[in-house]
């Protein structure tokens, strides 16, 4: 089990320690260490009290019952018909005991999802197990065309990925933090600041290079923390995700909530055929980070991306897309990324391309665009050019036809919006 | 669109025109300041508030909406001009809204949300029974081809 305890907690007894230093004969520090151990002790008994109260069943309706909380005692009910995702994550500490948390999400909007905190991992993995039988036989219970029953996203921690996908190298992970194009910026930056300091002989730049030095580092460092270990899984309902050195996370991708997909290659990974894969996953939420986000490989040789893109995005191949690239005149709104844009349309995607220095592919299927938007700005009207954009589900991919030439954007418009319904009338 | 629409904004544009007049003459008191200060300020926010107003007036005169068999279009800006097209199938919300000054004005907006949280389709300005009735055809088309996500 682990301890949680307010750092800012530990401050007060600091001070308090200190004063009664004085009045119990003892070294300041001696009495707020034996003060904050108390206290630790103390918060440690309350949640272990907490944990021992921790109650889930299944009720005569199906519905998982959680019950929680020492003082005030919550109970929360969740629809199994309506589960999102069973997902096992397991902190450093918890893991050294053997213990997981699970996470159960349902759909619906607000705090949607129950974290059952510290279970051992035999009961996890029952728990999960029993939630998933219970949600499956609820959807072939009724199969009736009017129910929509999210598919189903398990994330099983014990058991073993036999289908493998994926998996990122370590050293492939840090490189390609490294040679991200804002590290890079920030380390030339510090670099600069550095010399400058050096050749002024001053210190008025060094402050800078801290943060320019320091804010690279530290985002390196998270994101390596998160990502190392990356494996990409088939699992029964779509793919597993499962990441992380201290914390394992696991993540499931069901195919059918994808709703849209960027391939970004920086600068200097292209020199490598290296490309990051990020997705807008309908109704999850994001781990701290933007609604609807996954990453679904931190890094990968393109092919290997590519096979795994496949997984999502039946259908889709990067080679039979046929660019329709932004007129050269493009280049006067848009100077540094003109050559680089360009959208195209296939038979059941639209596809976008934009960005010079960190490249960007964004793509969509025709049945996940919800609306069809043309902005012309005043240059670009002078121009001819028109940006179209196909809005999808909130999330991080954005799928913008930037700059196309007018006479083309008003028939993507329309036909895009043809498309959509035609793919409407087959379901 | 109604043109209460530009009586709606000019007010809003007033109201917010009071605090920098205001601003102006507390300027104007202060004995140290030259006077050609606050006169030169008072000139530059007319000629902004007259160039405002004809804005707004264009501005108001641009929104359009046209209800297509399928969809929906929304166009609007004189500067930036956008168009919006919605599939009715894609329409999840249809929102009637209207403020205090709206309503004392007699004017409502309809603005339609899909899954995209960047849909972007309002159209302001409607007299009530027009909204009212534009959102209960809007809903209901939506209901029959509604194919969710």
């Amino acid at each position: 089990m682990a301890v949680r305890v307010i750092p800012p907690l530990y401050l007060g007894f600091l001070v308090i320690g200190i004063d009664f230093g004085d009045v119990v004969a003892l070294p300041g520090f001696v009495v707020a260490g034996l003060v904050a151990i108390a206290a630790s002790a103390f918060v440690a008994g309350i949640n272990a009290l907490a944990w021992l109260k921790l109650r889930y069943y299944f009720d005569d309706d199906g519905d998982l019952r959680v019950d929680s909380g020492l003082l005030q005692r919550q109970a929360r009910r969740l629809q199994l018909s309506r589960l999102q995702s069973v997902d096992a994550v397991s902190p450093l500490v918890a893991r050294l005991f053997g213990f997981v948390e699970l996470r159960v999400e349902v759909a619906g909007t607000g705090d949607s999802r129950v974290v059952l905190r510290y279970l051992r991992k035999p009961d996890a993995a029952a728990l999960q197990q029993e939630i998933l039988t219970r949600h499956e036989a609820l959807i072939d219970g009724d199969t009736t065309d009017a129910v929509k029953v999210p598919a189903l996203v398990p994330g099983v921690p014990s058991v073993e990925h036999t289908d493998v996908l994926a998996t990122v190298p370590t050293g492939r992970l840090l490189g390609s933090l490294i040679l991200r194009t804002t590290t890079m910026t920030l380390f030339v930056l510090t670099v600069v600041f550095v010399t400058i300091t050096v050749l002024a002989q001053g210190w008025a730049a060094l402050g800078l290079a801290l943060i320019t030095g320091g804010i690279p580092i530290l985002a390196i460092i998270r994101e390596f923390f998160t990502y190392s270990n990356f494996t990409v899984a088939r699992g029964r309902q779509g793919l597993r995700l499962r990441f992380g050195l201290l914390q394992t996370q696991s993540r499931s991708v069901p195919p059918g909530r994808v709703q849209a997909v960027e391939l970004i290659a920086p600068l200097l990974w292209r020199r490598f055929n290296w490309v990051r894969v990020q997705l807008t996953v309908a109704g999850t939420q994001g781990e701290g980070q933007q609604q609807g986000s996954t990453v679904l490989l931190p890094v990968a040789p393109r092919e290997h991306a590519m096979r795994v893109v496949s997984e999502v995005m039946p259908g889709f191949d990067l080679d039979d897309v046929q660019w329709t690239p932004a007129p050269d005149r493009a280049r006067l709104r848009a100077w540094v990324q003109w050559r680089f844009l360009a959208f195209a349309v296939t038979a059941r995607f639209i596809v976008t391309r934009s960005g010079r220095i960190t490249r960007r592919i964004a793509f969509a299927p025709h049945e996940r665009v919800q609306s069809v938007r043309l902005s012309e700005g005043p240059w670009q009207r002078r121009l001819g050019l028109a940006t179209v954009s196909f809005d999808v589900a909130p999330g991080p991919v954005e799928v913008v036809a930037w700059h196309v030439d007018i006479g083309i954007a008003r028939p993507l418009v329309n036909d895009q919006e043809q498309r959509m319904l035609a793919t409407h009338r087959l379901h | 669109m109604s043109p209460r629409l530009i009586t709606a904004r000019v007010l809003t544009l007033t109201f917010g025109y009071l605090f920098i007049i205001a601003a102006i003459i507390v300027i104007a008191l202060i004995p140290a300041i030259p006077v050609w200060y606050p006169v030169g300020a008072g000139i530059v926010a007319v000629i902004v508030y007259a160039w405002a107003w004809w804005l707004i007036g264009r501005r108001v005169r641009s929104f359009g909406y046209l209800e297509r068999d399928e969809d929906l279009l929304v166009v609007s800006g004189i500067l930036i001009r956008r168009l919006v097209v919605v599939p009715y199938g894609r329409m999840q919300i249809v929102d009637l809204t209207s403020g205090p000054l709206d309503r004392w004005l007699g004017i409502s907006t309809v603005q339609l949300h899909t899954a995209a949280a960047t849909t972007d389709a309002s159209i302001p300005g409607l007299l009530p029974d027009q909204a009212a009735a534009l959102r209960d055809r809007l809903a209901a088309r939506g209901e029959q081809r509604s194919a969710g996500m």
